[in-house]
């Protein structure tokens, strides 16, 4: 089409110029639209249609009346939730003083704290799961420092103790950042003017810090518990059967038992629970106090 | 009844003793003394990095001193945690809490002090009244203009009645004619209430409109602490003499003292000066200053019976509004002369290279030796 064209055509269809225009932006996005569309949705949807069995006629919910009719299935469940929260729960709590850390310095000193929250992620996680084998089983480190010292000793590996332990390593960059990133918006002066108005440092960091640092806290959180209840990889080089989560059990009827629908009916249970997090987030939100 | 009010006036109520401040190799604050009396209004002037804003936050306790004592009442402040010192303090930033509303601003001195729920909300409408901010109880920060903002943190440093009221920059932000209006404002408030503020600016303006005395600052000393009047007309050193407001300033010799007054030599003949520093000796190197409204300009070239003239050429007459600054080329320098309009329609009836004579009395002479 030559411009004549173009501008022949115009006044006949006058609009459209404008919604292109406005949508333009959006034109880059349509790649990831297409892969998302593609390799996101199509699978889930046909994961969701597997769990269903929905390739015979109707719709069927025998797999999830299999998972919630079953105590031990609702006992993984429950347990993949707990595991979840008290990472998310233990992250927060040592998390917190080192992001504030991080918040408060600057220069050289800043870049190292960064640098040695960070350099974990740089270790492939079954490098670090065997790390902590080595450091947690009956006759590792751990152990042999207590025994040495004539303490009893303990056993971490195949528990929920040890498990614990290596996903709070894995996951502590990702509530340290979310957090460090709030707590850096917040003007040291708050802190002092709630000082001299007679607060605590306790009073403070209730009354001030800990609410206008709750968006971090919350995004964090998020981060570590969507991650803690997916994983897979330390669960199951660390756990046994006694410490069974959803991933693991998922991972088992894929392989093992070779049960799709089962196996497709749990993912489904797994992506509700992590959403329903979100949407939860999304509720607890406070927007009020903020600019519009 | 007026001995023991001048009694309780002469005692120091807030006294900084040898304050000490470093930080690494950077000195903020040297050997800093000054008496603050109970009710008194002081500003801390200076330029940026003179050391007024660490000398506020050592008497608020952010900030701890090397050495040196801060007294309020007689009691040393030196040890007591920034929480139990009493003060009230409001921040260039404002540094409002957005996650609460206005009331909740402002109660919470009061909170800390584990107040009762219905004294606080009295209290805070007694605080919020004080600052005609009545109606926006129930909004938050984010929903309030920067003025609005700066009387909710005003009212928030009130409310807890402090014994000392500490402003870092409040006006600062402020756009120009806001300012204006906050200054006297503020200046009412602190007279209603009679209590003692210290306030930083680095606005010369602002701290003379505004302080019973004014702390000029130089890199971490008080170069002279004194009321505004005392301060412009008889400054104490040549750094106060040419930060608060202009001077003209030229070499000259010291050649001869008469009494009160002494003889300077300067390029342009003989000048005579207000009272001199007994320490320069007769032949030492003085600078000798000149305010430029104390000036008169005129046509020709007699002195017109002042003590002091200069003959000069007119360079350029620059008209702004309620004065009109004149620029005249001297054999001492570029001299500036400043007439104030007022009279409709006045003119300077000079031009751009009129041969002139800029004339002043002994009395408006100052001279410092040469550094």
């Amino acid at each position: 089409m030559t411009t004549q064209d173009i501008q022949a055509l115009s006044p006949a269809v006058p609009t459209s110029k404008g919604v292109l225009s406005r949508l333009s932006p959006l034109y880059g996005l349509l790649p990831l639209v297409a892969f998302l569309l593609f390799f996101f949705v199509g699978p889930l949807l046909l994961n969701l249609a597997e769990s269903l069995g929905m390739t015979q006629a109707g719709i069927d919910f025998a797999q999830y009346r299999r998972i919630f009719a079953d105590i031990y299935y609702l006992r993984v469940i429950a347990e993949t939730i707990i595991l979840g929260v008290a990472v998310t729960v233990i992250c927060a709590i040592i998390g917190y003083p080192l992001a504030y850390a991080i918040a408060r310095s600057s220069g050289l000193q800043k870049s190292l704290l960064i640098f040695a929250i960070v350099i974990p992620l740089l270790v492939n996680v079954v490098v670090r799961s065997f790390g902590w084998m080595v450091l947690l089983s009956g006759k590792g480190a751990l152990n042999w420092v207590l025994s040495s010292f004539g303490l009893p000793t303990l056993s971490l590996m195949y528990h929920w103790g040890g498990v614990t332990i290596a996903l709070v390593h894995v996951m502590l960059p990702f509530m340290v950042l979310s957090l460090a990133s709030t707590l850096e918006t917040l003007d040291p002066r708050l802190e002092e003017a709630a000082a001299v108005l007679g607060a605590s440092r306790f009073a403070t960091f209730r009354r001030i810090v800990l609410p206008l640092s709750l968006e971090g806290l919350m995004t964090g959180s998020i981060l570590v518990f969507t991650l803690c209840v997916g994983s897979f990889v330390t669960v199951m080089l660390l756990g046994s059967t006694s410490t069974m989560v959803l991933p693991l059990l998922i991972y088992q009827q894929l392989n093992i038992a070779s049960d799709w629908p089962f196996a497709a009916a749990m993912g489904m249970v797994l992506l509700t629970i992590v959403m329903s997090v979100l949407w939860l987030q999304a509720r607890l939100r406070r927007t009020k106090w903020r600019a519009s | 009844m007026t001995q023991t009010a001048d009694l309780r006036t002469s005692q120091p109520y807030l006294s900084l003793r040898n304050l000490i401040k470093t930080y690494g190799s950077y000195t903020a604050l040297r050997d800093v003394s000054i008496d603050i009396k109970q009710g008194e209004f002081v500003a801390l002037l200076g330029p940026s990095g003179c050391g007024k804003t660490t000398m506020l936050r050592a008497i608020a306790g952010l900030v701890t001193p090397n050495s040196g004592d801060v007294l309020l009442a007689g009691r040393s402040l030196v040890g007591v945690p920034v929480e139990r010192r009493d003060l009230g303090m409001v921040f260039q930033s404002y540094a409002l809490f957005l996650h609460m509303t206005v009331a909740e601003n402002v109660g919470f001195g009061l909170q800390m002090r584990k107040a009762p729920k219905t004294a606080i909300a009295a209290e805070v409408d007694q605080a919020l009244c004080l600052v005609r901010m009545e109606g926006l109880k129930d909004r938050y920060p984010s929903q309030l203009s920067g003025g609005q903002q700066q009387r909710i943190a005003l009212a928030r440093a009130l409310v807890t009645k402090p014994k000392v009221l500490l402003l870092d920059e409040p006006l600062a932000a402020l756009d120009a004619k806001l300012r204006e209006a906050m200054q006297f404002e503020l200046r009412q408030l602190q007279q209603q209430l009679g209590i003692t503020t210290i306030f930083v600016t680095h606005d010369q303006h602002e701290a003379l409109a505004m302080a019973d005395r004014v702390a000029v600052m130089n890199s971490g000393r008080v170069e002279q602490f004194d009321t505004p009047r005392v301060m412009y007309d008889e400054p104490a050193t040549p750094f106060v003499a040419e930060f608060i407001g202009q001077m003209n300033r030229w070499p000259a010799t010291l050649v001869d003292r008469r009494g009160a007054d002494a003889l300077v030599r300067s390029d342009s003949g003989d000048i005579v000066v207000r009272s001199i520093d007994g320490k320069v000796a007769v032949g030492g190197e003085v600078a000798v200053m000149v305010r430029p409204e104390k000036m008169q300009i005129s046509a020709g070239s007699g002195a017109n019976g002042s003590a002091n003239a200069v003959p000069g050429r007119l360079k350029g007459v620059m008209f702004s509004g309620e004065k009109t600054f004149c620029y005249v080329e001297t054999p001492l320098g570029l001299m500036t002369t400043v007439m104030q309009n007022r009279t409709t329609g006045a003119d300077v009836g000079l031009a751009s290279g009129d041969e002139v004579v800029v004339t002043w009395r002994a009395e408006d002479t100052i001279a410092f030796p040469s550094a």
